[in-house]
């Protein structure tokens, strides 16, 4: 299955998160970690079931590593690279960012507070662009993702993926 | 540059050299023909100008000066011996200095070709000429040596002022900045102030909002036949305690073991609230001839609705805590109490802070305190600010020890100590100042306000704050009196 994972060390602001990400608790795998550690864990569970990592869901400041590191050790390490990765901060200053995007990969920037709808927009784009970089089957995804770019590349494959 | 040296020649005006016979012997060759009288300021020979011989002072005295840009820089006064035009003569060259006459002078002038003359015909006239000339170069050249010295002395003091001048500025600028630093913590202090007293209202209004709220749906659900699932769910949820990631997975995985491996509903009933299958059971157990499926989404809905009570509940005490720590720096003029219990201040902080402590380790060891006076919100907010300190220096994970006790002196002291990586020696002594941050120069309001704040405030209560630290270890260490300061409200120091 494809995770999503949640980096937010806020317990009320990781509630929120998740709730917002409830159009996606049926086709992906969502985890959340409050620290670099635990999301290494995670990542570690993800591992041992045989699911990958789709998107990284990143606050900026967290305590003891800051989200821009975690993104940065993700970004240079093979097993999960291919994830997309979103920032979703309040705090980051330009030096962070810049960071983020040269040493992290990074694919996004969301502000804190975040419009659902965009966070929700934003992860879905981000979704169909990570199935479509993996090679992975589109079909599950025609009704959570962007159906257009997923349907293109059924087509392409000659209508089986 | 300044003149050639104007005291009185150290020589007389015609001493026992060969100048008075150089004298006597072209009167004697050449007759009076050349003798010539100068006023003050007179000119009797010019830079650069052909002078068609050499001047012999029989009387007076002449500056010898070269005019560079618009000064007049005189390189002769006594130095120059009695003989003018000397340079231009050695060298068959326009004359090298004008010459000018400093009070009454009478010279005898001797054109080349006298001189080539009195060469040619007297022996008398060449030896004297000669020596006066070497004589009169030998002077001129020390004096050339002591203008070099001169010129040297002066670039070393020239040199002295301007460093003199650079550390003037430095401490001007410094001055400065000082005040400009200053002027901006007044103003931050001043606009927190302002803040604090503009969120009060709001914050109090949404804590209000959020009970009102609270009490309003749980009596709804309660009035509502067929929710009782829903009822019961949504206080449980708004009691529970906040939980790290690592246990919420470990509880997920239990419960989605008691619903036979079904996560995603594991995951939704944990984020509603329920942490264990027992609960669950409890719950479903109040509808037990609903569906099944009807039962759990309305478990789910009440416990949402519990879960963002708690967070909007959490949170606007946050934000509440926030406000009351800015307020610190707007005057507080509430009364000081007596008969705190020192250790229940602490207890209550640690209450507080209790979601921004899990991965520490606490130890506490309260010893039997009397009672101080004060002000418990201050103190707690002292206590916030050291702890907080200390778990951010162990980056999360680590051990506080919070030890107390009443010393043979009379005073009660508290000492927090963190096994961290201790604060660098270059901070240890500005960590009290207003300004100082380790965070990359931010001013930062966390919980608390920092440092100095807690040092004043712990000083208002006629008290100490001090701390020591090594790698490994790093203790703030309170002394506080436990007579009554019955000033400790009055002397509430503003910000600078």
């Amino acid at each position: 299955m494809i995770t999503i994972l949640c980096l937010e060390d806020e317990a009320e602001v990781r509630d929120a998160i998740l709730r917002d990400l409830r159009p996606f608790e049926d086709h992906f795998r969502i985890e959340s970690a409050e620290d670099a550690p635990d999301a290494a864990a995670v990542l570690g569970d993800l591992a041992l079931d045989d699911d990958t990592l789709g998107l990284i869901l990143c606050d900026h400041r967290l305590p003891g590593q800051s989200g821009v590191d975690f993104l940065a050790k993700i970004h240079q390490g093979e097993s999960w690279r291919p994830a997309k990765k979103v920032l979703l901060t309040g705090q980051a200053d330009q030096q962070d960012t810049i960071r983020a995007i040269n040493e992290g990969g990074l694919n996004h920037y969301l502000a804190k507070p975040w419009n659902p709808e965009e966070l929700v927009t934003v992860v879905r784009d981000q979704l169909t662009d990570y199935v479509l970089e993996s090679g992975i089957d589109p079909l599950p995804y025609l009704a959570i993702l962007n159906p257009g770019p997923l349907l293109e590349r059924i087509a392409a494959n000659g209508g089986s993926a | 540059m300044e003149p050639a040296d104007p005291s009185p020649p150290e020589t007389p005006l015609i001493e026992g050299s060969l100048e008075p016979q150089l004298i006597e012997v072209s009167l004697r060759l050449f007759g009076e023909s050349g003798r010539c009288r100068f006023h003050t300021g007179d000119v009797l020979v010019r830079e650069g100008e052909d002078a068609g011989g050499i001047w012999l002072l029989l009387e007076g005295h002449v500056e010898m000066f070269r005019t560079i840009g618009d000064e007049e820089i005189v390189f002769h006064f006594e130095s120059a011996g009695r003989l003018v035009g000397l340079m231009a003569l050695s060298g068959c060259q326009p004359t090298f200095f004008t010459c000018r006459a400093t009070d009454e002078v009478e010279a005898l002038f001797l054109s080349h070709e006298q001189i080539r003359r009195g060469l040619g015909e007297s022996s008398e006239f060449s030896s004297c000429l000669l020596a006066v000339m070497v004589h009169s170069m030998g002077r001129r050249n020390r004096r050339s040596a002591e203008l070099l010295v001169e010129v040297n002395t002066l670039n070393q003091q020239l040199a002295a002022q301007r460093d003199q001048l650079q550390g003037a500025l430095a401490t001007l600028q410094e001055a400065q900045d000082q005040i400009i630093e200053s002027e901006k913590m007044a103003s931050l202090g001043n606009l927190a102030a302002g803040m604090a007293h503009e969120l009060n209202n709001p914050v109090a209004a949404i804590m209000r909002a959020t009970e009102f709220i609270s009490k309003d749906i749980v009596t709804l659900l309660d009035e509502t036949p067929g929710l009782e699932a829903a009822a019961a769910a949504l206080p449980l949820a708004m009691a529970q305690p906040p939980v790290g990631t690592r246990e919420e997975r470990e509880a997920k995985a239990r419960l989605a073991e008691a619903l036979d491996g079904d996560r995603a509903t594991a995951s939704r009933l944990f984020s509603a609230g329920i942490r264990e299958a027992g609960e669950l059971e409890r719950l479903l157990a109040l509808r037990p001839h609903d569906p099944r499926e009807d039962t759990l989404a309305r478990i789910e809905r009440g416990g949402l609705l519990g879960s963002s009570l708690r967070n909007l509940g959490n949170c606007s005490h946050r934000i509440a805590a926030l406000v009351r720590s800015l307020k610190l720096h707007a005057r507080d003029d509430a009364e000081a109490v007596t008969g705190i219990d020192l250790n229940q201040t602490f207890e209550d902080t640690l209450v507080i802070l209790s979601n921004k402590l899990h991965g520490i380790e606490l130890l506490k060891e309260y010893g039997d305190l009397p009672p101080v006076t004060g002000h418990p919100s201050r103190l707690q907010q002292v206590w916030v600010n050291l702890i907080v300190n200390a778990a951010q220096a162990m980056d999360g994970s680590g051990r506080i020890g919070i030890r107390t006790r009443l010393r043979t002196d009379g005073k009660v002291e508290a000492t927090i100590t963190d096994n961290g990586p201790g604060i660098p020696e270059a901070f240890r002594d500005r960590l009290f100042e207003h300004r100082f941050t380790t965070r990359a120069g931010r001013v930062e309001f966390g919980l608390g306000l920092g440092l100095p704040i807690s040092r004043m405030i712990i000083e208002n209560h006629g008290g100490h704050l001090s701390v020591e630290s090594v790698p490994g270890r790093t203790t703030f260490t309170i002394e506080l009196p436990t007579q009554p300061q019955t000033t400790a409200h009055h002397d509430h120091h503003p910000l600078p």
